[in-house]
């Protein structure tokens, strides 16, 4: 049994050492993957990066949230979000299903843009660590996209100045799939003040077009008309990409359900007034998990099987549940709850 | 463009989505954005127009000289008697919350046109008609 002595492993061809081990024992290691999946859970900060869960619908060309967590940023350049559906074995990277397309209109000026953007909870996260990006991508032609991290200290009180471009850089996509990768290192938060609304963040965004206003944040990329491809997005620690992290669909459910929920299976309750005379009829929905912040709520129904109406004498919602009424209900009538939605996105 | 609620919650028209005043809420604060431009809400809408409440109508009118006026009627009129039979058969499925409107307004109307009735009597009627918020359907 002998023991070998050294300070770093480091392959030849390499930049930096695999394993750098320390005076007191320990060593750090950049491991890639271990048997060839993830290291660990929840390496993977982004919620829905494999673009399965679509609650809102499939297709979207506002400036608007569309596939769930994902924000469809566009500010003049016209875009268009939408569910791509791949046969099994088919889509790219590693076993998706689904992929998101941005089809890009591009209209000159120096404040248009479009990007796909997720909002990530808390701007200390990864504060003063180097992550890395990854996804796979291609497009209608051979085109240049660009990648890049915000840190949003909030609003409400003074917070922090905004911190854009970071890690902001610039490459070309081909036409077929392939993996792309991005390192970066996020700033400190250190000395920083966040807002008092509790909506503090960091952004990442996949930039397709840019007018000259975003060139900090897109290493200038410029404006451009096209279709763009993306697939299995991952932003988690370290220098390395490791596989795409897939995580049960329960649970990426439920993740995305902390910020949209939706239910739409139509007679989701139904209560009728047996009181001798007119009255309230109450609804209490409880959300499968605990919101964000108080959401915003949309609720239909219709009383007797009749019309439709949105439109509610009260309408209480919380992080954990909603209480809906409708007034002037005659005995013997019934309302139907048959669809709520709740949003708390950042 | 938004309303005031009579609640907590402001109303987005474009999708009748209800807003609650929470900071952490970004509607809210595209709202607070929208009110810094100079903008106005619309003032909350007036409470629906009370339900037609037929257990009501029908305690005050137990209670009524014109209840009582029809059954002494009833008592020496075939005619009032058959009438009378009627209107409580209406009232009846209107308090389990199948209301014939225009068949209880025409069994009104033959019981004011054949039985004999005070003024007094009819001012009684139409208080029991609005106790059951029934003044704005039915007219004496």
């Amino acid at each position: 049994m002998s023991t070998l002595r050294a300070t770093n492993f480091q392959h030849a061809s390499a930049t930096n050492p695999a394993i750098v081990l320390a005076t007191d024992g320990s060593a750090t290691a950049n491991v890639s993957a271990i048997n060839g999946g993830p290291l660990a859970g929840f390496r993977n900060a982004i919620i829905n990066g494999n673009f399965d869960i679509w609650q809102r619908g499939t297709s979207f060309t506002g400036n608007e949230y569309g596939a769930d967590r994902w924000v469809n940023v566009r500010t003049g350049t016209t875009c268009t979000m939408a569910r791509i559906s791949w046969a099994l074995g088919a889509a790219p990277g590693e076993n998706g299903a689904f992929s998101c397309r941005l089809t890009v209109g591009s209209v000159a000026g120096a404040g248009n843009a479009s990007n796909l953007s997720q909002r990530i909870e808390g701007v200390s996260t990864f504060a003063g660590q180097q992550v890395t990006i990854s996804f796979w991508a291609k497009a209608d032609a051979s085109k240049p996209i660009a990648v890049d991290l915000q840190q949003f200290f909030g609003s409400g009180g003074s917070p922090s100045a905004t911190v854009d471009g970071i890690g902001a850089t610039k490459f070309t996509i081909s036409t077929t799939w392939t993996k792309y990768t991005v390192t970066a290192t996020i700033p400190s938060v250190s000395g920083k003040t966040l807002g008092s609304d509790g909506n503090d963040r960091i952004t990442l965004r996949i930039w397709f077009d840019a007018g000259s206003n975003f060139n900090s944040s897109t290493n200038t990329l410029g404006q451009q008309s096209g279709t763009f491809d993306i697939s299995q997005v991952q932003l988690e620690p370290g220098p390395v990409a490791t596989p795409f992290e897939r995580r049960p669909i329960g649970t990426e459910l439920a993740l995305c359900q902390r910020y949209y929920f939706r239910n739409n299976n139509s007679n989701l309750s139904r209560t009728r007034n047996y009181a001798a005379g007119s009255a309230d009829v109450f609804f209490f929905y409880a959300w499968p998990v605990t919101l964000r912040a108080t959401p915003t709520v949309t609720a239909a129904g219709d009383i007797n099987d009749g019309a439709s109406f949105t439109t509610w004498d009260i309408n209480i919602p919380s992080k954990e549940n909603l209480l809906l009424a409708k007034s002037n209900i005659s005995t013997l009538q019934f309302v139907d709850l048959n669809e709520v939605t709740a949003s708390a996105e950042l | 463009m938004y309303q005031l609620t009579s609640g907590d919650t402001i109303l987005r028209l474009e999708d009748n989505a209800y807003i609650p005043q929470a900071p952490g809420n970004r509607d809210f604060r595209l709202y607070l954005d929208w009110l810094e431009e100079g903008n106005t809400p619309l003032p909350a809408a007036p409470p629906p127009p009370p339900a037609p409440d037929y257990l009501a109508f029908w305690d005050a009118l137990m209670v009524s000289t014109v209840y009582a006026s029809i059954r002494e009627q009833s008592f020496v009129s075939l005619p009032m008697n058959t009438l009378a039979t009627e209107f409580i058969a209406l009232i009846g499925d209107a308090k389990a919350g199948r209301a014939n409107e225009a068949a209880i307004q025409a069994s009104m109307d033959a019981i004011l046109a054949t039985g004999t009735f005070t003024e007094e009597q009819l001012v009684e009627l139409g208080a029991a008609l609005a106790a059951g918020n029934l003044d704005g359907i039915y007219t004496l």
